[in-house]
C-alpha cells in the first residue's frame, strides 16, 4: 500500500512538476539553437494553406480576409479550401475570391482526410495547416516559415493565444474592469484589419462568460511554456493544429479516422530526424471553448487522439527509435496515466491515513482539491444559468447586458 | 466569493475535467466510439 502511494506520488510530482523544472535546467545547460539562415526556402519562401472546413461558411469569409491581409507576399501563397462534404454554402463562399482561393468539395470523409486532399493540390514546398475559426496575427506566416531555414527543422507550431490571454484582455483585466465569471473580450484590431466582414472577427471575440475557460486558459499557459523548452532542447511533441507548417516531403497522408493530426504529423516529423520547434512569435488567435461540456468533449478526443497515436506510431514507445522518448513518456504517457495515480493516491491515503499524519494531510489537500473542483463546476453552472437569462432577454436588451460584466 | 478562491475553484475544474477526459479518452479509444469534433 505504502509501496502504491509513493509511486504514484512521485509520478504525480514528476509529471506535473519535475518535468517541467527537468527541462528548464535541460533547456538552460544545453539548448540547442535555430540556425537560421538564408537557404534553399529563402526568407519568404513561397506556402500552400491548407484548411479543412466542414459548413464552416459563416467562418470562412473573415478567415480567408484574415490570410489574404497577412504580412506576406501575396504571390507565394496559397490558400486551399477543402470543403469536406458541406451543405452549406461553402463553396459559393469562396467563389468570391477568385484565383486566390482554390476550394473544392470532397464526400465527407473526416478531416484526415480533407487535410490529405489539400496537401495532394499544394503547390509549394512548405505547407501550412490552419483552422477555419481561429484568425492569424499579421506576422504570424512570417514567423512561422522562418525556422525552416534552417535544414534540421522539419516543422514548426506556432502559439495559439486563447481569448482569457490576449492583449486586449489584459489590458481590461489591469484596468479593474471585468471581474468574476462573465468578461468580455473584444476583437483584437491588430486582425483582420481591412476585413470586409467584422462580423465575423467579432463573433469569434464574443463575450465568454464560462468559468472554466479561465482554468483552461491557465492550463494551456503551463502547457505552452513546456512546449518552449521541449523546443528548446530538441522538439515539441505536438502542433498547434490552429497554426503549424512541414516540410512537404516529410508530410505522410493521415489514416482516415485519424483524431490528432497536429500531433501524428509532428511525431513523423520526429521519427523521421528532423526537429519540430515552437515559434511564439506566430500566433493565432481563439478563444477557449465557451463552456465546460464544450471543453470536456474536446479533451475527450484529444485524449483519445493521444491513445490512437500509441497504436498508429508504436515506434514512440521504443527508446531507440524514439530519440524524444523521455519527453514523450514523461509528457504525453504520463498525462494520460495521472487520473489513475491520482486515483491511487485518493485510496492508499485514506487507508494509511491513520499511520501518520503525513498520508491524513496529503488525504486532506485531495479532498479540498475535489471541493473546490466542485465550487468551480457550481460557479460554470451559476455562469451557465445566467447565461441562459441574458439570452432569453429580448434584443436588444439581451445584448449590451450581455457585454457588461 | 474572494477572487483567489475563485480562481483556484476554476483551476481546480479544470484540472478534474482534464483528469476525467484522460479516462473517457481511453475508453472512447478503446471502444472505437466517434469523438470527432
Amino acid at each position: 500500500m505504502t509501496l502504491v502511494f509513493w509511486f504514484s506520488a512521485v509520478a504525480v510530482v514528476y509529471v506535473y512538476a519535475g518535468y517541467p523544472l527537468v527541462l528548464r535546467a535541460w533547456a538552460w545547460l544545453r539548448p540547442r539553437s535555430i540556425r537560421l539562415q538564408t537557404s534553399d526556402v529563402g526568407p519568404e519562401p513561397a506556402v500552400s494553406i491548407v484548411i479543412a472546413a466542414r459548413n464552416e461558411s459563416h467562418r470562412l469569409a473573415a478567415r480567408i480576409e484574415n490570410l489574404l491581409s497577412l504580412d506576406y507576399p501575396a504571390d507565394k501563397k496559397q490558400i486551399i479550401v477543402v470543403s469536406d462534404g458541406s451543405t452549406d454554402d461553402t463553396l459559393d463562399v469562396m467563389a468570391r475570391y477568385g484565383a486566390a482561393v482554390e476550394a473544392f468539395s470532397i464526400p465527407p470523409s473526416g478531416k484526415a482526410v480533407a487535410l490529405n486532399e489539400g496537401v495532394a493540390r499544394a503547390r509549394h514546398e512548405i505547407i501550412v495547416f490552419a483552422d477555419a475559426r481561429q484568425i492569424f496575427e499579421p506576422a504570424a506566416l512570417r514567423e512561422l516559415v522562418a525556422p525552416l531555414s534552417d535544414p534540421s527543422v522539419g516543422a514548426v507550431t506556432g502559439e495559439l493565444l486563447l481569448d482569457a490571454e490576449s492583449p486586449c484582455r489584459r489590458i481590461r483585466d489591469r484596468r479593474g474592469g471585468y471581474t468574476g465569471p462573465r468578461r468580455h473580450v473584444e476583437a483584437d484590431p491588430r486582425v483582420g484589419r481591412g476585413s470586409s466582414d467584422r462580423r465575423g472577427g467579432l463573433d469569434r471575440r464574443r463575450t465568454v462568460r464560462s468559468t472554466i475557460a479561465d482554468g483552461v486558459g491557465l492550463y494551456w499557459k503551463y502547457e505552452k511554456r513546456i512546449r518552449h523548452f521541449e523546443s528548446a532542447i530538441d522538439s515539441t511533441l505536438g502542433a498547434t493544429g490552429a497554426i503549424y507548417a512541414v516540410r512537404r516531403s516529410l508530410f505522410q497522408p493521415l489514416p482516415a479516422d485519424t483524431l490528432l493530426d497536429d500531433v501524428l504529423t509532428p511525431m513523423r516529423v520526429v521519427l523521421a530526424g528532423y526537429r519540430v520547434v515552437f515559434a511564439e512569435g506566430a500566433r493565432a488567435l481563439d478563444r477557449a471553448a465557451v463552456d465546460a461540456d464544450a471543453e470536456a468533449r474536446r479533451k475527450v478526443r484529444t485524449l483519445a487522439g493521444n491513445y490512437q497515436i500509441l497504436a498508429l506510431e508504436p515506434r514512440l514507445l521504443l527508446p531507440w527509435r524514439n530519440r524524444v522518448w523521455l519527453q514523450y513518456v514523461s509528457h504525453k504517457l504520463g498525462r494520460l496515466v495521472m487520473p489513475y495515480a491520482l486515483l491511487a493516491i485518493f485510496c492508499t491515503s485514506i487507508a494509511l491515513a491513520d499511520a501518520h499524519m503525513f498520508y491524513l494531510a496529503v488525504l486532506a489537500a485531495e479532498v479540498s482539491l475535489f471541493l473546490l473542483a466542485g465550487c468551480g463546476a457550481l460557479i460554470e453552472y451559476r455562469g451557465q444559468i445566467a447565461d441562459s437569462r441574458f439570452a432569453a432577454l429580448p434584443q436588444p436588451l439581451g445584448s449590451p447586458a450581455r457585454r457588461v460584466a | 466569493m474572494p477572487r483567489v478562491f475563485s480562481r483556484l475553484a476554476k483551476v481546480a475544474y479544470a484540472f478534474v475535467i482534464m483528469n476525467y477526459a484522460a479516462v473517457a479518452g481511453l475508453f472512447a479509444a478503446a471502444r472505437g466510439r466517434r469523438v470527432w469534433r
